[in-house]
């Protein structure tokens, strides 16, 4: 059961197919959402979700650059960097901070898969 | 291309190409739940001056564009190009919208922006995987006016790699144009990493 995603994401189409994707499997979970990396990290310290969706270009601090300071602040949430941004090299890096990786669009067969990664069943 | 480039090197530079166009139509059938068909890409090399004239021909006067730059082994500006009739079209199929779309407000423009990013990205990120060097990617940019100034706003680099690669969604007849705007250098590296590529094949 999950009970509170956070959508890291400045384009709103790209937080809006997520979040219908996370509320298809768990109605009632909570979801918040930032624009970028410092709206993040005041949601992170305001309240620790169980999943952080993160989306690696954005403008300002791009979603690798804020993994540290977002599992500084939150060190029991898992963390998926979404990214369209396919190559090997950006991979292994968001492999090397400990994230999730998950192609950009964001489908329900990724999304499942992702939960399943993590532990978490529908 | 055969001014700029071999014929070999022409066909290593269609295999990257090829690849990215894969990338790209596994993405966009992602997006859009539907089949993609896209054409084998067709790569030519023009001086901007001629480039310009290229679209004008084939677009008319306005065309809606997304747009990142990128840097790393070459620098350079990647544009995903449509008709204003195919954005419309394309931004009405991301969106499962059943009516027809008139006109691109903020939500299409985002969605046109997000399918170039995912197209785009396929491709740029192709081009790291296969020359082994990671290419850097600004943030992608939606713009909609007359073709020539897309291109010579392109920051101002003086030659076009024109990679045409047409697709089409599912009965929806959309074209588009994936084109990479470089400089004379950043063509030459282009070269450069293309031949490294041959290399290692022989």
């Amino acid at each position: 059961m999950i009970r509170s995603v956070l959508i890291v994401d400045d384009s709103r189409l790209a937080r809006m197919m997520v979040a219908g994707l996370i509320l298809d499997r768990w109605p009632n979970a909570r979801i918040r959402e930032a624009e970028n990396a410092d709206q993040a990290l005041v949601a992170v310290a305001h309240e620790t979700p169980d999943l952080v969706i993160l989306d690696h270009s954005m403008p300002g601090e791009s979603g690798l650059d804020v993994v540290a300071k977002l599992r500084a602040s939150a060190p029991e949430a898992d963390v998926a960097l979404v990214t369209a941004n396919i190559q090997s090299s950006i991979r292994q890096r968001a492999s090397d901070a400990g994230c999730h990786f998950v192609a950009k669009p964001v489908t329900a067969e990724k999304i499942d898969k992702l939960l399943a990664d993590i532990g978490i069943a529908p | 291309m055969t001014s700029y480039f071999t014929p070999e090197e022409s066909d290593a530079f269609t295999e990257i190409f090829n690849i990215g166009a894969g990338k790209a139509a596994m993405a966009l059938s992602e997006l859009l739940d539907a089949p993609i068909v896209f054409s084998v890409p067709f790569c030519v090399v023009l001086p901007l001056d001629e480039a310009v004239d290229y679209f004008r021909r084939r677009f008319g006067a306005n065309i809606c564009v997304v747009s990142q730059d990128f840097s790393g082994p070459f620098d350079g500006s990647a544009l995903l190009m449509f008709h204003e009739a195919s954005s419309l079209a394309l931004a009405q199929a991301v969106l499962h919208s059943e009516e027809p779309i008139a006109a691109i407000t903020e939500l299409e423009r985002e969605a046109l922006t997000e399918i170039g990013n995912i197209i785009l990205n396929a491709c740029l990120s192709s081009f790291g995987d296969v020359l082994e060097r990671e290419v850097a990617t600004s943030l992608p940019r939606f713009l909609a006016g007359p073709s020539g100034a897309m291109l010579r706003g392109a920051r101002g680099f003086d030659v076009v790699l024109v990679v045409k690669v047409d697709f089409s969604v599912e009965g929806r007849e959309i074209e588009g144009y994936v084109t990479f705007v470089l400089n004379v250098d950043s063509v030459s590296a282009f070269r450069d990493a293309a031949n490294r590529l041959l290399g290692t094949l022989h």
